[in-house]
């Protein structure tokens, strides 16, 4: 079933090319503070946009401008139909630049028109030349009405199966991340930091030296069960303490949900990068704290990084796939013969999906469609599901600690103690 | 007046800070002259989050205790606990010179210092090396293996090691109070001083003290330490719940239950309620009994099947033949004997300080089974020491820490 691409295996004694695609308004600024922050050199960093204008004020060092004919040059207005159009206009460019790369990061921010319309086609071509795509996607706060939302809900299902990985960050969830006093520029910044940190844990994770060398098969492994969903977090640490301090941290990432979404992870890939006077000790205890949050498979990769100031843990974890919460409506699906040649559904009529049915609808019968491509990869965003169910549980979080709000949670087998017991088990209190 | 040795045994608990002064009596008895507490501040889950007011309650246990036992504190033992406490047992070997072939005292902390060589991470500390067989050229059951005669000695351990700067806390804090520190132990070891005899150690016994901020339990299979562990879930979860689960202030929800609560969700009858009187920053409300007990159980029963799935994974549960001893605060929570009872599938005994003299009212009440534990264990390690006693040849079964 893992079919490795030929253009990985050539080269698979050198280090993979990563390019990170920034996708939209959103995208764009994100890559833009990527370039800022240093990592220009070492990373292909492209910006991809209808608008000309916010593409000439962006300083990522490559650039396409697409959907000159369709948005002509200027913004879709929250269209995915024209995004998608735009994207589909300018498939020769975009193929172009996306060449020989190996790990491509896609970043957007979803439901606007050209992140949710754009983006499934960049992903599905840079899938069709090969490489693994991890998609890093913030969802619309909730406030900026249905129709972002809808739009966003509907490139969520429709990336969750096109890419490898997709990991996504709701910004609703940025009002637990800063003060509620605080400014909005500064809670911005931080979400973008977060998305920032995480593309730089992953660029790292496959890039640098080490003993232990994350290779693109292991996070194939971490990916590859059908209809799963990643789950990211990282964290660093300085000093006597960092290797606790950063597994700490990394557990409690937003985007990992407290330690909550190791739980049920099928496999988690954990990757240490330190300065090369990391100790065994370290490892084991970075490694056995995250045992005790998972019984799924761990995949250590560790690199050695001369100038890294401190120690920094990346955890990478894939849940759900085969076994989910809810199995019956995928598995009676793939029962069903498959269309030998299904399009790939597109985003030239988007679909509103106001219920889980049809959200669901759509990705089941897409395994067989993979299973039939002869270029892909591996089958892994087949049936993958939209991870947001599983966050929204978590916004119980702040107000259900009680007592316990400021002190160290007690967290057992993947699960906060401090939470009321019958909260957690749902146990009906009438 | 004159007095027999002084031991005080301190507890820094999450409900309350306890001081236990006893006397240990020239026939070995131990007699409690008196005990001092005062109640907890800055402790949450065993472990001290104020360092300033946690320093206040040790004064104010320790001033307390010096009042009612009409005695000078000038040392105490100190239980530890915390979610940073764990356990593993290991089997140290050492090889006997030829020349000489007689075991000596020598030999036996070799072994003990073989078994210690392993990886524990950097930052923790040996709290305890508890001995639990002896074998001498592979001969099983050895009691005492001093003056014996053989080529290989080999020994199994139970080892407890905890963070060493959060041991450090609760040291500093005692020092601070005006206290030296002889010794730390924690608190599963010293409760199950006084809450197991050695009848029920050897057939089989699991101590389970259930605290205000954590649980510690020790498991004694054929007379040995077989496991011992800590859950930082207590008392104060079960209020926690309450409160959150009826929207209640933590204060109310703290005397709620104690005076009406039960772990037993059957006991109450439908349409039965209880009455909150309006108090200052409380406007009162009514509650229904069931929704009370059926939140208290939750917390309870997931309790107990988080440390028996802890204790299935580390030890035969057929083995235990004298059952289950619940001891700490939370052991007076009404029905919780028979919760314990439906998931470990095993006799359970609520049980306080046994074998010890004194005011009834203190040893009778769990809530100081830690505390006065720590002093029997003392008293134990005491009479170890002395080489001339009657049980000197005991070797040290508990393999002392050394002073912090």
């Amino acid at each position: 079933m893992l079919e490795i691409p030929r253009s990985l295996l050539a080269e698979s004694g050198s280090a993979p090319r990563i390019l990170i695609a920034g996708v939209g308004n959103a995208g764009v600024s994100l890559v833009d503070r990527i370039t800022l922050a240093g990592f220009g050199n070492a990373l292909d960093l492209l910006a991809v946009n209808t608008d000309g204008v916010s593409l000439g004020a962006s300083v990522a060092p490559r650039k396409v401008l697409i959907g000159s004919k369709t948005a002509r040059g200027l913004g879709t207005g929250g269209d995915p139909e024209v995004g998608a159009e735009s994207a589909e206009e300018a498939e020769a460019e975009i193929t172009a630049a996306l060449e020989g790369a190996h790990i491509v990061i896609v970043c957007a921010g979803l439901g606007g028109g050209v992140g949710s319309g754009a983006t499934p086609v960049l992903v599905e071509i840079a899938r069709k030349r090969g490489a693994l795509v991890v998609v890093l996607a913030t969802l619309p706060f909730s406030f900026e009405g249905r129709r972002r939302v809808q739009q966003a809900e509907a490139a969520q299902t429709e990336l969750a199966r096109l890419a490898d990985a997709f990991i996504t960050f709701e910004n609703d969830r940025m009002a637990d991340l800063a003060e509620p006093l605080s400014g909005v520029h500064e809670t911005f910044a931080m979400s973008d930091e977060i998305l920032a940190g995480t593309i730089a844990a992953i660029f790292r994770l496959a890039s640098t030296p080490g003993p232990i060398r994350v290779t693109t098969a292991d996070l194939l492994t971490v990916f590859r069960h059908p209809g799963s969903t990643s789950h990211f977090g990282f964290g660093e640490g300085q000093g006597g303490n960092r290797a606790n301090e950063a597994v700490e941290r990394a557990l409690k990432s937003p985007l990992l949900t407290r330690g909550k979404s190791l739980l049920d992870a099928r496999a988690t890939l954990i990757h240490i990068t330190a300065p090369p006077d990391l100790r065994l000790a370290e490892i084991r205890a970075i490694m056995e704290t995250v045992a005790r949050h998972t019984d799924g498979h761990l995949h250590l990769g560790i690199g050695l990084d001369p100038d890294a100031t401190g120690l920094a843990v990346a955890l990478l974890a894939s849940s759900g796939g085969a076994v989910t919460a809810r199995p019956a409506r995928p598995a009676p699906a793939r029962a069903t013969p498959p269309p030998a040649e299904e399009p790939v559904p597109t985003f030239s009529a988007p679909p509103v999906p106001s219920t889980e049915e049809e959200e669901l609808a759509p990705a089941a019968p897409s395994t067989e469609l993979f299973d039939t491509a002869p270029f892909t990869v591996e089958k892994p965003g087949a049936a993958k599901k939209a991870p947001k169910p599983e966050q929204k549980t978590l916004s119980l979080d702040p107000i259900a600690r009680g007592r316990f709000e400021k002190s160290e949670p007690t967290i057992v087998g993947g699960e906060d103690l401090d939470v009321p017991t019958f909260l957690r088990q749902k146990i009906k209190l009438r | 007046m004159s007095k027999d040795r002084l031991l005080v045994g301190l507890e820094i608990g999450t409900f309350k800070v306890c001081a236990v002064v006893a006397e240990d009596r020239p026939d070995g008895s131990l007699r409690i002259l008196g005990v001092g507490e005062s109640k907890s501040v800055g402790i949450r889950k065993g472990e001290i989050v104020d360092f300033n007011s946690a320093i206040q309650c040790v004064r104010d246990a320790i001033a307390d205790a010096e009042e009612k036992a009409d005695a000078e504190i000038e040392s105490v033992w100190v239980a530890v606990t915390g979610a940073h406490i764990q356990s593993f047992n290991n089997r140290g070997v050492t090889i006997i010179p030829e020349d000489r072939g007689e075991i000596d005292a020598e030999d036996i902390r070799d072994v003990e210092g073989s078994a210690k060589e392993v990886n524990i991470p950097d930052q923790n500390w040996f709290i305890h090396t508890i001995t639990q067989h002896y074998y001498v050229d592979n001969q099983e059951g050895v009691v005492n293996p001093i003056g014996m005669v053989g080529n290989k000695l080999e020994a199994d351990y139970h080892i407890v090691h905890g963070v060493k700067t959060r041991i450090q806390n609760t040291l500093r804090c005692a020092k601070e109070a005006g206290v030296a520190v002889e010794e730390i132990v924690i608190n599963s070891v010293a409760s199950a001083q006084v809450a197991l005899d050695q009848h029920q150690k050897d057939l089989g016994a699991i101590v389970l003290d259930i605290g205000g901020g954590t649980t510690d339990y020790l498991v004694y299979i054929d007379g040995a330490v077989q496991h011992s562990g800590v859950l930082a879930v207590g008392g104060d979860h079960i209020t926690n719940d309450i409160s959150i689960g009826l929207r209640i202030p933590i204060a109310r929800a703290e005397r709620l239950k104690i005076e009406e609560g039960s772990a037993n969700p059957d006991e109450a009858s439908p349409g039965d309620t209880i009455i909150l009187k309006n108090d200052s920053g409380f406007s009162g409300c009514e509650i229904e009994r069931a929704m009370l007990n059926r939140i208290i159980y939750a917390r309870v029963r997931e309790l107990f099947e988080l440390v028996r799935k802890d204790i299935e994974a580390n030890c035969d549960l057929d083995l235990i033949r004298a059952g289950i001893m619940l001891t700490g605060g939370a052991a007076r929570l009404h029905g919780i004997q028979e919760v314990a009872g439906e998931v470990f599938e095993q006799p359970v005994h609520s049980v306080a300080a046994q074998q010890v003299t004194g005011p009834t009212s203190v040893f009778q009440n769990p809530q100081y089974a830690t505390a006065i534990g720590v002093v029997k264990y003392a008293q134990l390690m005491q009479i170890e020491e002395e080489p001339d006693s009657l049980f000197g040849k005991i070797r040290n079964i508990f393999g002392r820490r050394a002073k912090a």
